[in-house]
């Protein structure tokens, strides 16, 4: 086995190979996917494809393939959850001051707002403006997390238009984003990207493989004899070295969605990234974490997502759905749902 | 005609022609409608799966369940998860 990790979407783009000497063109491939789904997708990027879609707005457009598949995707999680997970929720993430890339945040710089270039940030990462500071750990260079939930209080906002406004044809790739409606596919488009990579790397390469987008993970191909060795805890950058638990992931996808990281303060309180879109607020939180095993990778994120916008609803609506999960509550209390495995010492 | 007969004709021809207009109405937007459906663009409500093939094959109207993916941990971490 052998693996390779680079920074890419705003956060840590990692795969691992069952065959060593396959390591290399794995790499490649994975460069080339994000590329192309940041290309497509960004809307941090004043020239990706989503960008000229929102200056098109009450037009027809025709997207590309990669943009139409990552819209169709948000659009059907949208309808899987009941619009828990709605891509129309991009205005109300703005207004929250999640508008810029991270990294100039961390070094305090200031940047024009929805012009950045750089960063190739498509996963969500907050940003700031008069009133925006990220949450700091103690005086630890770690903008945006905290360590626990417990100093989140609800946000109001302003609903999310809704998904169901979105004109939307798939087979001739047509889209009518209405006047007012921005989209944010981060979440589903990230996951879209690990599922994607995964796919394409294995039938390339020919061995077993794992892509690892920011702790959203789906496997591809034979897996090691015992399974992927996934190790989760709060922060999927330290969750190797320092594990809450750990899981062997043989097929499909893993996702993990959590309020402690990506936190800043906005108009005087304490936010985190996963808005209720319907409220267009940010709920307090129930969970730290929630980690969902599925058959795609875009299906367990879409359901970690939900569950943190369920709260105390979560456990019940994902037996519902038969997936397994695992949920960390603020407080540090642990709650799975049947079919995740027994919790091993750490 | 006597002046409450006049008046009564006025109020149906007044009627008939609103009538007409709404026919003509309905009729243009009807035809619209059916032109934005021929395009082929409708709402979101309706089933997107025909652009999502590479994602989720098979069931499109739930989330899927793995088929056996998973297992207790065992031996040294591969990779992580969590929050990011």
């Amino acid at each position: 086995m052998s693996s390779a990790a680079f920074r890419a979407l705003g956060t840590t783009a990692e795969v691992l190979v069952t065959d060593p000497a396959r390591l290399g063109p794995a790499v490649e491939l994975l460069h080339e996917e994000l590329d192309a789904i940041d290309a497509a997708c960004s809307r941090f990027r004043a020239d990706s494809e989503i960008s000229r879609l929102h200056e098109a707005a009450g037009r027809q457009v025709r997207v590309g393939p990669l943009l139409a598949e990552a819209l169709g995707t948000a659009l059907r999680a949208a309808r899987l959850t009941g619009g828990l997970v709605d891509p129309t929720v991009g205005a109300a993430v703005r207004a929250l001051g999640y508008d810029r890339d991270f990294a100039s945040v961390a070094a305090g710089g200031v940047a024009s707002a929805g012009r950045l270039r750089a960063g190739r940030d498509l996963a969500e990462v907050p940003g700031h403006d008069r009133d925006f500071a990220p949450v700091a750990t103690g005086g630890s260079a770690s903008p945006g997390r905290v360590r626990a939930g417990r100093d989140l209080a609800e946000v109001p906002g302003e609903p999310a238009p809704g998904w169901h406004r979105v004109l939307f044809d798939p087979a001739r790739r047509l889209v009518v984003l209405p006047r007012g409606v921005h989209l944010d596919l981060g979440a589903t488009a990230k996951a879209l990207a690990a599922d994607r990579a995964a796919r394409r790397i294995h039938l390339s390469v020919g061995c077993g493989t794992l892509v690892n987008l920011g702790g959203d993970l789906r496997s591809a191909g034979p897996a090691p004899s015992g399974g992927w060795q996934v190790a989760l805890a709060d922060d999927h950058a330290e969750a190797v070295a320092r594990p809450d638990t750990g899981v062997a992931v043989h097929t499909g996808g893993l996702a993990t969605s959590g309020t402690t990281r990506r936190r800043w303060h906005h108009g005087g309180r304490a936010v985190h990234h996963i808005v209720d879109p319907r409220s267009g607020g940010v709920p307090e939180p129930r969970w730290r974490t929630v980690t969902v095993a599925a058959k795609s990778t875009v299906d367990a994120n879409t359901a970690s997502t939900a569950a943190i916008v369920l709260g105390t609803e979560a456990p019940d609506w994902l037996t519902h759905r038969r997936l397994p999960a695992r949920l960390v509550g603020v407080g540090g209390d642990v709650v799975t749902t049947p079919g995740w495995p027994g919790e091993r010492a750490s | 005609m006597d002046p409450e007969t006049t008046a009564r004709t006025a109020r149906r021809e007044h009627g008939r022609r609103r009538a007409a207009l709404v026919t003509a109405t309905a009729a243009v937007l009807g035809a619209a409608a059916v032109g934005a459906i021929g395009f082929g663009l409708s709402s979101a409500n309706a089933d997107t799966s025909q652009s999502t093939t590479s994602t989720t094959t098979g069931d499109q109207d739930r989330l899927q369940p793995s088929d056996d993916g998973l297992s207790a941990g065992s031996g040294s971490a591969h990779t992580g998860s969590g929050a990011s």
